[in-house]
């Protein structure tokens, strides 16, 4: 690993300027789980990091009604374990809960696995079919991005350079809606998604208001299954209609083939994946515990 | 024996190093450091075969801090590692045979440096057609790997053995019924938690070489040979190892022969630990195979015949490959009772990752096959696959399936399996699971769609190093003036508790408790070559050394106490405050009440009266294996133990993924020295040979590894360990320790075929090849529809 600076700024504005100042020699570091592996594997190089740690009011979730905010800082682990957040959507609870092991939970955070923007990440899925946007930060001033706009590829994100991700806001999830998050991973600790799912569902009456199914691992971002989810909008819940929209979200998948799993099975398991969690999702939504 | 009750032996005692495991204070070679230490690493080959055209280093040599870069030129000894044969070079010459050759050494200041000089250095290569499946490699036009004949290989085949017993082609004539299925079982990536690693120092004269080495006396020859000097100047030394399981066994030696022949030529301290990418891209893996296996049987489930052909990939070099051909060759046909036999094995250079030593050395591939088939057999005969078992065993007073006569053991298999299948609850979980299956069959409904099963595999495992030859070992004992006391020998401690058993076994055989002992790490210079630390050889043939080396100490100590006495025959007793004390051998009289006993001489008085009359109290330990028969004959394995696991397993039709939730793993061992780190042994090798069967998959593509890494090569986490209950079978052994046989590799071996047969059992039909990854699963229940 070659030799750098960590600068350890106490306020926002002190490590925009400093991330502007060093440009594309440095990094921000929250957790570091992502980016020491990529410093030790020489994937990247740089010589200055700016530590997020000395800046206050990253690190807490707050809820404005039923919206939550969960600051950039916040760990995994605090992720999986807060009450508040699994009240309002356990499937992000469960997300953070499935990753890595312990020890790297505890040091990772929820703004790194978005601001990594690697394909297989667990958090992004539930987040997006919880409707949430993210609140970024030049110093100067603030932007608002939508979940479904933040991603344009493998580790491409709209950051843009002396830019910081501050918060994870939620909106409130609303009556009569359940998400699931569904994720295939090959060992029960430190294995990362062959394939994941996050279904939402609404339902009024005897009918599904909405649906939305999400796909993790299986394209180049986090991506909309839209014609899957299409396909349940006022619709009577059914297994068939179930099996037809899981066939559909396989159909929309993009996967590749790599060492954990090749394009055809990974199809494979957005189906199954789909069609579990659509029941899971119903059975919640109308008041079925899980 | 006297049926006297014993000291230490057969108690669950705390490991010797276990507090100096948990609490960070075991010195591995990661720990050292010495003043104006180097540090080195190689230049890995860039192709899976070429020829090598130029090695152009000036970029890299003018980089400030790098010292030195060597390559083949500088070898001033033979360019040669391989432990059997002479074809493995320290440094490639003219050819890379592999990804894993070492083409060029960097040495520099700092480890950064290193790695910086090694991307500097370019090699122009002419790449040549490489060869990377066994059976192509068999046929007349494949490149061949080594020139015709250079290491006695035909082509690319380094080696065929095989045996015929009985008539096997009038034994399928006879047959009612034949099972002949093709079995895969793949490689295995040993995955220590150490990568491999080493600091060398040398003052032009002698080298010294500190390491976490299996077979430090392997690496000692290596590094002779390469530096060309003897073997007295060569000092290896054995530091804490975190971890082996085979792949520190002849691996060491390459990287031990560059580091010492940096140091000697250099005149400092070089120190290589290799990265995981390193050490994966590298080291040895466990031996693939394709194996055909052929069984005929009559109506009644009696096995008459066997055929087996095991083709195995053997990588670019030899490594310890012909002994775990032969181990394969012996075991191919199981633990059972086969009148007509014939096996036939051709291990085959490639231009792949060398396969060599892995806890079980064959064993579990071969057990993949023959378990494997006696499931298919049951199905096709309608049988209980434990009654088709308790049918065919071999067992004491009856021939192998190879020919040996188990004249001298075989009474623990029946018991093994017996007693799985009792505490498994075989019969009941059986018939409950094939309903439960049945029903799940006809619902539609459910969300998950699960099948649940249960399987089992008894295996059987040759001892230690297999004959014509025995088996040999040495120990030194040494009663210092204090009582306490030393003990000597070449076996090492890889996490497997060897010093605490050898302790077990040294201080029983002086009478002392076990805080006197104390094992001496391995160092060549001071103890003897007691053979590597391989084959599940160190408890019983090492400690069976040991056991004599402290009889032989003690023997003066003895004899002072019969004479004080007044007896012929003397045994120890410890005192409840730990003292030891001699008394007559036939003296009534508990630990407990010792204090009241008159009859009784201190230990301790013993020592320093023998020392004040200047006996001797040094002892040496030799024992060889009784391998040979008085007819001229010789055992294929001078003894075996036994094993039968059972696991039981639910697989998601769906997503094909296995879960193991129970695994009984009986296991004979002999004597159980310490049952606590026999319990661990067991535990610990279920786990890894479950890892086989279920999820470790290397994945290659044209001879280069594609999942260098533990996040991508996937060994079972605590998360992934099922329920285990090991269950320690004694079958007392007349040769070794008070009756203890070997369990280090035994424990892994039956558990991949157990758990593959408890998935057939599941989904209906066979998977046979390892390992039953969730796709490789779903693919065989897609294919089956
Ligand atoms: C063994 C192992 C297992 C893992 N398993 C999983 C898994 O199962 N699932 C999964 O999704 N991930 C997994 N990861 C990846 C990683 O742990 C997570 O993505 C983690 O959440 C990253 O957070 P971090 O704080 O450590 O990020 P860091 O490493 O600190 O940063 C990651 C990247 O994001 C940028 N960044 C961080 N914070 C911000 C911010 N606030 N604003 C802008 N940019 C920012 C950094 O500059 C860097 O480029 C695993 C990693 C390891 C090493």
């Amino acid at each position: 690993m070659r030799d750098f600076i960590i600068h350890e700024p106490d306020n926002i504005g002190g490590a925009c300027s400093l991330l502007l100042e060093f440009g594309t020699q440095a990094r921000i570091i929250a957790g570091g789980t992502d980016l020491l592996v990529d410093l030790k594997q020489h994937n990247i190089e740089i010589s200055h990091l700016v530590s997020l740690a000395k800046i206050g009011g990253l690190k807490s979730i707050t809820t404005i009604g039923d919206e939550i905010r969960i600051g950039a800082l916040v760990s995994l682990n605090e992720v999986a374990e807060s009450l508040t957040v699994k009240k309002r959507l356990r499937a992000l609870c469960k997300a953070a809960a499935s990753m890595a092991s312990k020890q790297i939970r505890n040091q990772g955070t929820i703004g790194g696995n978005i601001a990594s923007a690697v394909p297989s990440a667990d958090l992004p899925p539930a987040l997006l079919a919880a409707g949430a946007h993210v609140i970024i930060t030049s110093g100067e001033s603030e932007r608002k991005v939508p979940m479904s706009n933040f991603f344009y590829g493998p580790r491409k994100t709209v950051l843009a350079v002396g830019e910081i991700l501050t918060q994870v806001v939620i909106p409130s999830i609303g009556k009569k809606t359940a998400i699931i998050y569904k994720k295939f991973k090959l060992r029960g600790a430190n294995a990362l998604a062959v394939a994941s799912v996050a279904t939402r569902i609404t339902v009024a009456g005897n009918l599904i208001k909405e649906g939305r199914i999400v796909l993790g691992a299986v394209a180049p971002v986090p991506m909309i299954a839209e014609l899957a989810s299409e396909m349940l909008a006022g619709q009577i819940p059914s297994h068939n209609l179930f099996f037809r929209v899981a066939e559909a979200a396989a159909a929309e998948a993009k996967p590749i083939s790599d060492i954990r799993g090749s394009r055809e099975y990974r199809k494979e398991l957005i189906q199954v994946l789909t069609k579990q969690s659509l029941d899971e999702a119903f059975k919640r939504a109308t008041g079925g515990g899980d | 024996m006297t049926g006297e009750e014993l000291l230490v032996v057969g108690k669950p005692l705390r490991r010797v190093d276990a507090l100096d495991k948990v609490t960070g204070q075991g010195i591995y070679t990661g720990d050292l450091k010495f003043p104006d230490m180097l540090h080195a690493k190689v230049k890995r080959s860039e192709h899976a075969h070429a020829r090598i055209l130029r090695i152009e280093t000036s970029e890299a040599e003018s980089l400030p801090g790098v010292i030195r870069i060597f390559t083949s030129k500088d070898v001033p000894g033979e360019n040669n590692v391989g432990v059997i044969v002479p074809d493995q070079p320290v440094f490639a010459e003219d050819t890379v045979r592999h990804y894993g050759d070492a083409v060029a050494m960097v040495v520099a200041e700092s480890e950064d440096l290193v790695r910086k000089a090694v991307d500097l250095i370019k090699v122009d290569y002419d790449v040549m057609p490489g060869v990377f499946d066994p059976e192509e490699a068999m046929l007349p036009n494949s490149p061949l790997v080594h020139p015709d004949g250079k290491y006695g290989n035909e082509g690319n085949v380094l080696s065929k053995m095989g045996y015929e017993k009985g008539d096997v082609e009038k034994g399928f004539r006879d047959a009612d019924i034949i099972v002949e299925e093709e079995y895969r079982p793949g490689y295995q990536e040993h995955a220590f938690i150490e990568t491999e690693r080493c600091i060398a120092t040398s003052d032009g004269r002698n080298v010294t070489v500190y390491g976490s080495l299996q077979c430090p006396f392997y690496v000692r020859d290596a590094v002779a040979g390469a530096l060309g000097i003897p073997r007295a100047r060569i000092r290896i030394i054995q530091t804490a190892i975190g971890g082996a399981f085979g792949g520190k066994e002849d691996v060491p030696s390459e990287l031990c022969a560059r580091a010492a022949l940096a140091a000697y030529i250099l005149r400092r301290p070089v120190r290589k630990i290799r990265s995981r990418e390193d050490s994966i891209v590298m080291h040895t893996k466990r031996h693939p195979m394709i194996i055909r296996h052929r069984l005929g049987a009559t109506r009644e489930g009696e096995l008459v015949a066997a055929r087996v052909e095991i083709i195995s990939d053997q990588g670019a070099y030899c490594s310890v490959g012909k002994y775990v051909q032969k181990r394969a060759m012996v075991h191919a046909c199981g633990a059972y009772d086969i009148p007509n036999s014939k096996v036939d094995t051709s291990f085959v250079y490639t231009n792949n990752i060398l396969t060599g030593a892995f806890r079980g050395f064959g064993g579990p591939q071969v057990a993949v096959a023959s378990e494997l088939q006696m499931d298919e057999l049951a199905r096709r005969l309608g049988m209980d696959p434990l009654k088709l078992r308790l049918k065919n065993i071999v067992e004491k007073g009856g021939i192998t399936a190879k020919g040996q006569n188990l004249d001298n053991c075989g009474k623990g298999l029946r018991e093994c399996i017996e007693k799985a299948a009792n505490v498994s609850q075989w019969d009941e979980k059986r018939d409950a699971y094939e309903k439960f299956n049945e029903k799940m069959k006809h619902s539609s409904t459910g969300t998950l769609n699960i099948r649940k099963g249960i399987g089992m595999s008894s295996i059987m495992y040759g001892v230690a190093l297999g004959g014509p030859t025995p088996d040999s070992a040495t120990s030194t004992c040494q009663i210092t003036e204090d009582g306490s006391v030393i003990i000597t020998t070449g076996g090492t401690e890889m996490g497997q508790g060897a010093k605490t058993v050898l302790s077990q076994i040294a201080a029983e055989a002086v009478g002392v408790p076990l805080h006197y002992v104390t094992i001496l790490d391995a160092d060549t210079s001071i103890v003897q070559n007691s053979g590597p630390s391989v084959a599940s050889r160190i408890t019983p043939v090492i400690g069976e050394a040991t056991r004599r080396g402290a009889k032989e100490a003690v023997s003066e100590i003895s004899n002072l106490a019969c004479k004080l006495l007044g007896v012929n025959r003397v045994r120890s007793v410890i005192a409840p405050d730990g003292t030891p004390f001699s008394v007559p051998a036939d003296a009534m009289v508990k630990k407990a009440d010792i204090d009241k006993f008159p009859d009784k001489v201190d230990y301790h008085e013993l020592v320093r009266s023998c020392y004040g009359e200047a006996k001797l109290l040094l002892g040496v330990g030799f024992c060889s294996t009784p391998t040979l028969l008085e007819n001229g004959e010789y055992r294929d394995y001078y003894t075996y133990s036994f094993a039968c696991h059972i696991a039981e397993v639910e697989v998601d039709m769906d997503t094909g993924r296995v879960m193991v939730k129970k695994l009984t793993c009986a296991n004979d061992v002999g004597k159980a020295i310490n049952p606590q780190t026999v319990e661990g042994q067991i535990e610990g090798g279920a786990v890894q040979g479950m890892g086989y069967g279920l999820m470790e998959e290397l994945v290659t593509l044209n001879g280069r590894i594609l999942n260098p890494s533990l996040v991508d090569y996937h060994i079972p986490t605590s998360l992934d360990a099922p329920q285990i209950t090991p269950l320690i079978i004694e079958e007392h052994d007349s040769f070794g320790p008070y009756g203890a046989k070997g369990i280090g590799e035994p424990s892994l071996i039956p558990t991949p075929a157990a758990v593959l047969n408890a998935v057939g059992h599941a989904i209906g039909l066979a998977v046979r090849k390892t390992p039953a990854s969730p796709e490789n699963v779903w693919r065989a229940i897609r294919d089956h529809r």
